[in-house]
């Protein structure tokens, strides 16, 4: 890529910044994600078309390599966003999910094993002692760190290879 | 010379490739046997749990149940695994690991909407889908994915080794 055309790179990471948090933290949108993550797809999906609209514009070609950048940072900046809106509205929130879960398991007539049991038994203390639970929050926030940049990733990557197809096709042969 | 040492590069990119999606989707089916080892075996079972939580509903009625206990993802997500490390150690028979071209890009978008379609009557409930039509739905566009995905891994590996072999090259002069 010639380095004497200013390219914003920032941008389409916020492009796909936005997308994947917004799809993952509306209520009723964010059950997008519940199919393989594709909320998170979209947003690396946005952040590629979104880099891809300035390299058109100056004549240049989108590569692999910063569609997979975008994808991944994109993922990274999300997946902090969505664990921390999730700890806040968790502490504002009354309800306690284990507690919750729990109850609905009853419902269902459903017993859990005792160590189960006990380890739930916890994480509802941690809920109502501190309004979250860090162990829960810990691990959620580190299987988002996981998840979001390979999901992005991923999205990234089709969104860079359906661009340069077609960019291929719309070439005609010399 | 040159296309032999590409190729092996490519192979080495399309085997770490095979290598996450085989730990992706084994994992997936070693949860709920993990959780029927019990002990310690039932905690990190359960921890996948909650990995796999934030990627899929989880719901007991609307998932496979392997070694007495439900798999860490629903059926449909299942299927897509599955279909989709399928489809990853069928394509380099299928299509060779020097391959450029993608289907076209009307097959992804018509699997999809059928996944959509399927998903979506069900939720306006006009159409009530089934383990079937979710497996078969799921199956269709995770077997076709890779198609789209290995070609652009392997240039993106084989872009980030170009550039490391330029400035090497670079640094020689």
């Amino acid at each position: 890529m010639e380095k004497n055309v200013s390219i914003n790179r920032l941008l389409p990471v916020i492009w796909g910044f936005i997308v994947m948090t917004l799809i993952s933290v509306m209520p009723i949108i964010n059950f997008i994600n519940l199919f393989f993550c594709a909320g998170i797809i979209f947003g690396g999906l946005a952040g590629v078309f979104s880099f891809n609209k300035q390299l058109t514009v100056h004549g240049m070609s989108l590569t692999f390599k910063d569609a997979v950048m975008i994808g991944i940072l994109s993922g990274v900046l999300s997946a902090v966003a969505v664990s921390g809106f999730n700890i806040i509205t968790l502490m504002y929130s009354s309800v306690n999910p284990v507690s919750e879960s729990l109850k609905m398991l009853g419902d269902f007539g459903k017993d859990l094993p005792p160590e189960v049991n006990k380890q739930l038994d916890n994480l509802s203390g941690e809920f109502t002692k501190y309004g979250y639970s860090p162990t829960l929050a810990v691990f959620t926030f580190i299987s988002n760190l996981f998840i979001y940049p390979l999901f992005g990733a991923v999205g990234a990557l089709l969104g860079a290879t359906i661009i340069n197809n077609k960019k291929k096709t719309d070439t005609p042969a010399v | 010379m040159k296309f032999v040492l590409k190729l092996k590069f490519n192979l080495k990119i399309y085997i770490i490739f095979l290598a996450v999606t085989f730990l992706w989707t084994l994992s997936i089916y070693l949860i709920p046997a993990f959780e029927s080892f019990g002990g310690v075996w039932e905690r990190i079972a359960d921890y996948g749990y909650v990995m796999f939580a934030s990627t899929c509903h989880q719901i007991d009625d609307r998932s496979f149940f392997v070694f007495g206990n439900k798999m860490a993802v629903c059926s449909r997500c299942a299927s897509v695994y599955t279909a989709f490390l399928a489809g990853v150690v069928l394509y380099p028979f299928v299509k060779g690991l020097e391959n450029k071209k993608l289907p076209s890009i009307w097959i992804l978008i018509i699997f999809a909407l059928l996944l959509f379609a399927d998903a979506a009557l069900d939720v306006l409930r006009i159409l009530e889908n089934t383990f079937v039509s979710r497996a078969v739905t799921g199956s269709l566009i995770g077997f076709l994915l890779p198609f789209y995905l290995i070609p652009g891994s392997i240039n993106f590996a084989n872009e980030i080794y170009d550039k490391y072999q330029n400035k090497l090259n670079g640094k020689k002069r």
